[in-house]
């Protein structure tokens, strides 16, 4: 009975450091940048990226344009690329059916791609339980299709499905300064981002609202504006003005901050949007070095 | 037996020489430092004989009326200037420690860093509670810039001329900003009768009795009829109030027509229709409190009815950035200056950081001509040899606003930001 209660402590002590520790040891580990599409034609200040299993989509916002790449076995290849007529995409995602969806800054709808690559037009949201304006700022789409839309002017996450009719409104919390962008962790539960308090959200039990995770880190980051959340539930921020990774525990504790500023591979000036793969490497969209890079989370 | 005779001789000499010697302390030591006898109160002023026209003064300082000048000073030594028994900016809280209540919403600086001494003389005066000079005076000797403005008013606000403290307690205020007395609206409903018909007639019969009065009336005076804000918006100017807001004999009449930017939009269409042609939006301006999270809707000491200067506007949401600026070798006198628009547009852009220019040479050099002919190469067609999907431009070596280093420099020195581009010469 001792034995057991000892083997029980250090497997308990064992267990209880190390995810902790996981997390505060990360080696985030530089492995492939992407400056150029299948063409040769250099990207121009690209704003968002998502991960689709070995391909990743990237919206090159300044020359109105997407792009898929895919990066197996160490080995980048172009895969294609999407024309947008003026289109100024800052946030993209993709869907489980390969149908791409993105965010136009200036138009602020969302335009979508179908799977082949047909242009299918923008959004239109049906059902919607007021009639005030809707302003996205960000969204996301989760293992059904469903799209979560950060509406900044009603104040509020909207769930819709993958034809725009309405699914359910969560309100924004009080007492926020600005939030940028949002993520859905393994579960479908939406975190948000505030830029201003250096914040990260969480939706409550309920699911009805959101409720601060941890507590303010405007001491360890300038203005974070992009988030997203791996397998392990670990969230990632890109601390967009202070040109960093930073890292934030399932609980909302800071656990570190990774990769400085500048302008050679490995190193960020002004990122945007990011996105976390199966194989747990992270994109970044490396706005103002008009780059994207692709790092490996190690541990 | 003789023994025990010198045994009671020397016990009552003893007890006698005790009695005689507590009997005669008070005589001898007076207080902590022994005084002589009758010194107390005196001694100090028999050196310090200025002291005697200070004790002519109306209001002396409790301590020196009761002469316990070592209430506050040390007569032997001291580790602090003047012999004082503790440091300048804590003696005073060694009596008066209630003078800043705990959690206080707004204290005065002076009073947060111990510097009672800028308003009051620790020994007498002739005005009440010590102050070095009576009312206002007293406090425009530090508030110089509202001094200026308030002498300059066409339009004078009553309890300013009189006092400040009609308004501000002068130490800490427990529940307001600004050191107030009470709540804004509290204040002025002391003095206005909000109940009267010239006031609601005034205000167009809106219930602004429920509101912050401060949204448009300068409490310090302004040159504007009824003290309002130097800067007027145009529906108040023309009394037209149900241009934004709902009806006055409506349920609720302050509530908005519309909310964030599709109010403002009714009149501003074009700068509305401009902004939002463009790519890169400055995003609060589309949330739901749009404009006026930077602008005043009804009036401002602040041009372009901005709700502050620039700098802590832009500040509130960009601190970083503002700070950045303050740990600056090098000032950038723009962002010193809080003249952020000189580079940035604030609603939108089609530029990145919200550049009024696409190129930020261009921009630089809208003050800084020579950099537009004779400079390290720099331009659309030089590329920056750490990155070939950018080129060199002012930005590749300085950061606008500010580092901690000289020229806002990324790197401590000329030879290591260089080397950066220039390998070869890297030692």
């Amino acid at each position: 009975m001792r034995k057991l209660c000892i083997s029980f402590s250090i497997l308990f002590l064992l267990l209880g450091a190390s995810f902790p520790a996981a997390a505060e040891t990360a080696k985030i580990k530089h492995l492939v940048s992407v400056y150029v599409d299948g063409d040769g034609k250099k990207l121009q200040y690209p704003e968002g990226v998502a991960c689709q299993g070995d391909s990743f989509l990237v919206a090159d916002t300044g020359n109105s344009r997407i792009l898929r790449y895919s990066y197996k076995n160490s080995t980048l290849a172009a895969e294609g690329q999407f024309p947008l007529e003026n289109g100024y995409p800052i946030v993209i995602q993709v869907n489980s059916k390969g149908e791409i969806y993105y965010l136009d800054g200036k138009e602020r709808r969302i335009g979508r791609f179908g799977a082949a690559g047909e242009p299918k037009g923008f959004m239109k949201f049906t059902g919607l339980p007021e009639t005030e304006t809707v302003m996205l700022r960000s969204f996301r789409i989760d293992g059904e299709n469903n799209l979560y839309l950060l509406d900044i002017f009603s104040e509020r996450v909207v769930r819709v499905n993958s034809e725009g009719q309405f699914m359910e409104s969560i309100p924004l919390p009080e007492n926020y300064g600005f939030f940028s962008d949002l993520a859905l962790d393994q579960r479908g539960k939406v975190f948000l981002v505030d830029s201003i308090n250096a914040a990260v959200y969480a939706q409550n039990e309920q699911g009805d609202g959101f409720v601060l995770l941890g507590k303010n880190m405007k001491e360890y980051m300038n203005f974070p504006t992009g988030i997203s959340i791996d397998r392990a539930g670990q969230i990632f921020l890109t601390d967009q003005f202070g040109s960093g990774l930073i890292l934030i525990g399932r609980d909302g504790s800071f656990l570190g901050r990774k990769i400085a500023m500048g302008w050679i591979d490995s190193l960020l000036f002004y990122p945007s949007q990011l996105c976390i793969n199966g194989s747990d490497e992270i994109v970044i969209a490396d706005r103002s070095n008009s780059r994207v890079q692709v790092f490996g989370l190690a541990e | 037996m003789p023994h025990t005779k010198y045994r009671h001789t020397l016990a009552f000499l003893l007890l006698a020489g005790t009695a005689l010697l507590s009997a005669a302390s008070p005589v001898r030591a007076e207080g902590k430092f022994k005084l002589q006898p009758g010194a107390h109160g005196k001694i100090c002023l028999t050196c310090h004989v200025e002291f005697s026209e200070k004790m002519k003064k109306k209001f002396i300082h409790t301590p020196l009326t009761q002469g316990e000048c070592s209430g506050c000073h040390n007569p032997h030594t001291s580790s602090h200037a003047k012999l004082m028994a503790a440091g300048t900016d804590s003696i005073c809280y060694q009596c008066h420690d209630q003078l800043v209540p705990d959690q206080a919403r707004s204290a005065h600086k002076v009073v947060q860093e111990g510097k009672c001494v800028s308003c009051h003389d620790p020994h007498s005066s002739d005005n009440p509670a010590n102050l070095l000079e009576a009312g206002k005076k007293l406090c425009f000797g530090c508030h110089k810039e509202l001094a200026a403005r308030i002498e300059k008013n066409k339009f004078k606000h009553a309890p300013v001329e009189k006092d400040c403290l009609g308004c501000h307690t002068p130490h800490a205020s427990a529940d307001n900003d600004q050191l107030l007395k009470t709540d804004v609206k509290s204040l002025c409903l002391k003095c206005h009768q909000t109940d009267q018909a010239s006031f609601k007639t005034r205000h167009l019969n809106y219930p602004v009795e429920k509101s912050r009065c401060t949204s448009c009336h300068d409490p310090h005076g302004s040159s504007q009829g009824a003290i309002l804000y130097d800067n007027v918006h145009q529906p108040i100017v023309n009394k037209m109030c149900n241009q934004c807001h709902n009806e006055a004999q409506s349920a609720e009449p302050l509530g908005l027509k519309k909310n964030g930017f599709e109010l403002c939009q009714g009149c501003h269409y074009e700068m509305m229709n401009k902004t939002l042609n463009k790519k890169r939006m400055h995003w609060p301006l589309l949330d739901k409190t749009g404009c006026i999270n930077c602008h005043s809707p009804h009036a401002s000491p602040v041009s372009g009815l901005l709700k502050k200067p620039m700098l802590p506007l832009c500040g509130s949401c960009h601190a970083d950035t503002i700070s950045r600026q303050e740990r600056s070798q090098t000032p950038h006198p723009p962002v010193a200056d809080g003249d952020c628009t000189a580079c940035h547009s604030p609603h939108a852009s089609d530029n990145l950081f919200f550049m009024n220019e696409a190129s930020t040479v261009t921009v630089c050099g809208n003050c800084h001509d020579w950099q537009t002919h004779s400079t390290h190469p720099i331009g659309e067609k030089v590329l920056d040899p750490r990155n070939q999907n950018i080129t060199l431009q002012c930005m590749s070596c300085h950061r606008t606003h500010g580092t901690e280093y000289k020229h806002f420099m990324y790197f401590p020195d000329t030879q290591t930001l260089c080397v950066q581009c220039h390998e070869k010469y890297r030692r």
